[in-house]
Formats: structure tokens, sequence, C-alpha cells
């Protein structure tokens, strides 16, 4: 798990550009390819670094680990490229290839963009940053010539990366952590993943990173609900505030976001005075701010309700595993539980 | 002694010598700060008309016994710290013949104050391997600010101690307003350390004071205790704890993070664009607060500094806002 700490640590030393198009069915339209690395300074450096920390810790991000039987080639590139130190045409070839790679996945609904490559550190750990920019928002590559090789200017940055309307991008930072296959810690952020579009688009980049989420959706969803509702249970004690928490989780779990926020969720749903006792409650039932993508599958019978109707409109509604609480008689209907609360509307 | 051959051997020397003094004082700085204590460490090695003109007034000497071919030169704030200073140094290094310049005068008289010492490598520190302490060592002087103005001054002028003084024609109400001023200066370095002994009754010095600790040993960097002060103020009751209790809750912070303190203090030395408040010490209190309650801390700083300010300390600690 790449962590605030790590990310605060993070250095750049590499960064290259590529033009990466849609993969049209006929014609032989290819990817404009960089041959030298773009040298960024101290400014550009910082700025870059900047954004990566606002977009890599930002509620959008979440934790992967690399899929077993992928048939992406990213992996390998990673594992290979930060085995050991390499030299500025081994890094521009590798990317190279990404870029390669990724073109081959442009194909249908896939936007086309620019990726940036970037050989980090991140406290001293080998690693590797990418970053899909799509075009749609006004990226355009401009490339110039430098002893007959293709390179693109620092001025990108300024131009395409740090522009307020760009502030997501499709990144992923592989931070390498041991020596076997698996000793990566990986982050990734894609801001369409939290909007409601079809699974091809919002699958699309972790099938090219060749990753899959860090826990199964279904026990990420399932430990985050029960941690929340012992965190109601033993923590909020005003009534009402914890009424309104049961609420939200409801509310969060039933809507049709594929992935839950916890830290937005934390903002949106929680008074300020108890942030700081959630967010200690969360961690200590092992779970992180970072958002995961949602599967009620194993919970979906505590979350369904049944609701009575009166003839005079009273409704009351139950969780379903409690429905046993209410008790219906002739002329009457009687709740078993004690009263908590009363909302005036 | 031949004065021709002196000079030869300190041409070859004296870069050796220069880089002994580096050594010594990057070594002092590194364990000096670890104890939170403000310093500034220069070295240099001896001029050569310098080196020439001392074995010539003091033919007693020869090349080789000259002890102050290099010089180490640390400035203290308070004089309460010369102390520690001196503690410090004999943990890591060899110290010989301290002496307090003071202990030379008489009661009645004032002048130029400092503390002198032989300094150096331990036979098993690593750079004794190239600087053999049987051979090389430097001079160390330790300062405070208001001794250094003195003397720095006084160097400037002709009154460089009383001995120089004596020598000097000068009549006689001009020697008494140079001693003078040796006593005011004195005079304030005294108030000064009183002032720092007794501030720590107020609770926003007293964590002030603690987070200079942990400051000083990241950077030599000086905040404005003005903000400092309004930044405390402003943030402290966040914590909902008495005064004690946070400067200790900020000693254990600062020992988890200190990697991540060390990582990111290094990098804003090089970043033109970093916040305004990344180098004052309270950003470690920032830093904690940010971790712990964001929205908060936010909602807080917002009311009183620019929130941009925050995100760029909060980006520079690993923190994103989106």
């Amino acid at each position: 798990m790449i962590t605030g700490a790590d990310l605060a640590k993070l250095k750049i030393h590499r960064t290259i550009f590529h033009d990466v198009p849609n993969k049209p069915k006929k014609a032989t339209l290819e990817p404009t390819l960089a041959d030298l690395e773009t040298q960024i300074d101290a400014k550009r450096e910082d700025m870059l670094r900047v954004r990566m920390i606002q977009v890599l810790g930002s509620k959008s991000s979440y934790p992967i680990k690399f899929a077993s039987g992928t048939g992406s080639s990213v992996p390998t590139e990673v594992r290979t490229y930060t085995s050991g130190s390499n030299k500025s045409d081994q890094f521009v070839e590798m990317s190279k290839r990404l870029a390669l790679f990724l073109f081959e996945q442009h194909t249908g609904v896939i936007s086309p963009g620019l990726l940036c490559v970037m050989e980090v550190t991140v406290g001293g750990r080998r690693g590797l940053t990418l970053l899909k920019l799509e075009r749609e928002r006004g990226a355009e590559l401009k490339f110039r010539k430098m002893d007959g090789k293709r390179i693109v200017d620092m001025s990108v940055i300024d131009d395409l990366i740090l522009t307020d309307g760009t502030r997501l991008f499709k990144t992923a930072l592989f931070v390498r952590t041991g020596n076997d296959d698996d000793d990566f810690n990986i982050t990734a952020c894609d801001s369409q993943r939290t909007i409601v579009t079809s699974d091809d688009v919002a699958r699309f980049w972790l099938r090219f990173l060749g990753c899959t989420v860090l826990e199964e959706p279904r026990v990420a969803t399932q430990k985050w609900f029960e941690a929340s509702i012992r965190f109601a249970n033993e923590q909020i004690t005003d009534a009402i505030i914890k009424n309104d928490f049961y609420d939200h989780i409801q509310s969060e779990l039933k809507s049709s976001r594929r992935t839950v926020s916890p830290k937005k969720f934390l903002e949106d749903c929680l008074p300020e005075g108890y942030h700081n006792a959630y967010q200690q409650s969360l961690s200590e039932s092992g779970v992180t701010l970072h958002a995961f993508e949602k599967d009620i599958a194993d919970i979906k019978g505590r979350l369904r309700r049944r609701a009575f109707h009166t003839s005079k409109g009273a409704i009351v509604t139950v969780p379903e595993e409690e429905a046993e609480l209410v008790v219906i008689e002739d002329q009457r209907i009687i709740v078993n539980d004690q009263l908590l609360s009363v909302d005036h509307k | 002694m031949d004065l021709e051959e002196a000079r030869k051997k300190w041409l070859n020397d004296q870069p050796r010598y220069k880089q002994l003094g580096i050594l010594l004082a990057e070594g002092l700085k590194k364990e000096i700060r670890r104890e939170g204590i403000w310093i500034d460490v220069t070295s240099r090695p001896k001029e050569m008309d310098s080196l020439i003109r001392k074995l010539i007034k003091k033919p007693e000497h020869t090349y080789d016994s000259l002890g102050d071919k290099a010089g180490v030169r640390v400035i203290v704030r308070y004089k309460d710290e010369i102390q520690s200073v001196l503690k410090i140094t004999g943990t890591q290094f060899d110290l010989l013949d301290v002496e307090n310049v003071a202990d030379r005068l008489k009661p009645e008289v004032v002048g130029y104050l400092s503390v002198h010492a032989t300094l150096k490598f331990r036979a098993a520190d690593p750079n004794a391997v190239e600087f053999p302490p049987d051979k090389f060592r430097a001079e160390l002087q330790i300062r405070t600010l208001a001794q250094h103005l003195w003397a720095d001054m006084a160097h400037d002028t002709v009154y460089k101690h009383d001995d120089t003084l004596l020598l000097l024609p000068l009549p006689d109400l001009l020697k008494r307003r140079v001693y003078i001023l040796a006593g005011v200066v004195e005079l304030a370095d005294e108030e000064f350390n009183r002032i720092e002994r007794e501030m720590p009754s107020v609770p926003e010095f007293s964590i002030l004071k603690a987070l200079e600790r942990y400051h000083y040993r990241l950077t030599s960097r000086r905040g404005d205790p003005e903000i400092s002060l309004d930044v405390i103020r402003l943030l402290s009751p966040l914590y909902s704890s008495a005064t004690g209790k946070i400067v200790a809750h900020l000693d254990e912070f600062y020992s988890t993070h200190e990697e991540t303190l060390r990582s990111v203090y290094e990098q804003a030395e090089k970043t033109p664009d970093r916040s305004a408040f990344l180098f004052q010490p309270e950003s470690l209190m920032i830093f904690d607060l940010l971790s712990a309650d964001p929205l908060t801390t936010r909602k807080v700083w917002s009311e009183h500094y620019p929130e941009k300010e925050l995100e760029r300390i909060a980006n520079a600690f690993g923190i994103s806002f989106d």
C-alpha cells in the first residue's frame, strides 16, 4: 500500500512523452514516439511531482496488484526495468514498448491521448509512474527534432499537465519493495472509474496495467460496512447523528457509483468532530481511506429493508433481518424496539 | 623555523586542512542539530599570510606544532547552549584543551568572550584514516551570537581584545567607550539567556520551543517567530489537550515521521515554489493535524491564512486535498 509518507518521498529521475492515438481498423495511423527523454528543470520537476501527489493521494486513488494470467505487457516491463539500474536508452526503449502496447488497446470507445512514463524513486526504492492524459481534454503533443531524434519539450508540462482543467488523469505508481515478481506497492487513479460508464471504459486502465484491485471488492465492501456500523454503534452517542450516519451508509452502498471512497464519505457524511475517531476506527479494522470497488454481494441482506404502510399514511421501515420486530395485529402494528429519535419533516 | 619551507608545506597541505574543516563542521552540525539546537557552523583553513605571521610572532612554534591550521566556528544563540554543544561534541570527537576565554579575564575586565578547544577525529572514526588524529587537528571556537557580533566588529576595528587594546595608544575616553560596549554586549547576552529560560511559562511559547527543537534537527533556516506564535495560537486548540500533552504528542509524532520529514525538508531546499510556512517550526504541527483531521485543520486555517499555502505544505508531506 502506497501511503502519504511514501508520496512525500517521491522523486522523479526520468521523464518521456509519447503520443498515442486511437488505433483505426483499416488506416495505417501509428503512434508518434519520442526518441529522447524530456529534460525537465527543478521547478517543473517539482510541479509534476506535486501533481502526482495530488492525484495518487486523492479520494479516487486505489491500491492494486499485478493480476495473474494477464495479457498486458506492463507487469513484465515494470518488473524488468525496476530490477536494476538502467541507462537513458533503456528507459526510452521500455517506454516506447509501453506506448505501442497502449496503442494496441486504443480501440473502440477508448479515448486517445498522451502517455507519460517516469522513472522514480520512493524513499530510495525504484519505481515507475505511468500517466495517460486523454486528448479530448485538449492534449496535443508538439515534437521537435534534436540531432535527428524526436523529443518533446518540457513546456508540455505547463501546457497539458498542469492546467487546472486536467487535475485528474489515469495514473499508476509502481514501487518495488523486494526482489520477487510480486514485491511491489502499486497505486492507481482513474477519474473515470467513479463515473457510471460501460465496463469496458471503466476497466480499461486496470486491463492496460495488467492489474487488479488489491482486495476483492466484496471483501473490501463488507469490511468497510462492518467497520462503519461498529463505529456508529460504539462511538456516535448522539442519536440523530447516529441515525443519519446509518442512512448515509445505506445510500452509499445502494448508489449507482462503482466505487466507495471512505475519505470522501467521511468528509461528506460525518460532522467534523467525528472525523479523527472514524479514521482511527477504520484503521483499527484494517480499512484504509483509499477508494475501493463496490460489491455488495455479501451484505445485500443487511442492506434490504422492509416497509410497512398503514391506512392513515404511517410508514415503518426496518432492516430485512430485523423484520420480526414488527408485529401486525388487527387494528394496530407494534414495533418492539426502543425509540431513539423523532424526525420532524 | 624555515619560513620558506613552511610556505611550501602549507601550499601543499592547505586543501587537506580545508577538507578536514569541512568534515568536522558537517559532523558537528549533524550531531548538534540532532539535539534540536540552532547553530551556525563554519570552517576555514588558515590563510598563508596568517600562518606565516603566527610563526614569526610565536617562534617557539614549528610548522607541525601549530594547532590552528584549520578552524571550526560554532555560533549558538544562548550562553547556556555552549555547554550543551561542548558536551555533544565530546561524545563524538576528541576534544582537548577546552578553555573559556572569560576565565582569563579579571573580574573588572570585559572584552572578547568565546570558548576555545582543540578538535580531532577519534581513532575509531572512519575519517581518521584520511586525517590521523595525531597529525590533523583543528581549533574549535564556540560563541553566542552576541559574542560573535562583538568579536566580528572588533576584528574590523582595532580592539580585537583587551591585550591589543592595551597596546594601542588610544585616549582614555575612547578606551572607556570600547570597554562599555563590550560590557553592553555581555549584558545583552546574559539577558537573552535569562529571557530564554523564563519564556517557556507561556503555553504557545513552550510549544514553539518544542517545535524548534525538531525544526533545527532538520534545517538551520530560521522561521518568523511572530507567525509561528500566531499559527500555534490558532491551531493548538485543535488538540484539546494541555500544553505538556501536546509537546509529548509532537515528540512522538516527530520520532515516527523523522525519515519522511528529512526527505521533505531535503526536497524543499530544491523547491523554489514551496509554501511560505514550510520552513517554519510549526510546519510539524500542521503536518500532524493534517494527518489526523484534514478537514477541520483546513477550515480553521482558512479563517486566517490562504488555503493554497496549506495545500502546498500538505502536498509536500504527501497529503492530497483532492
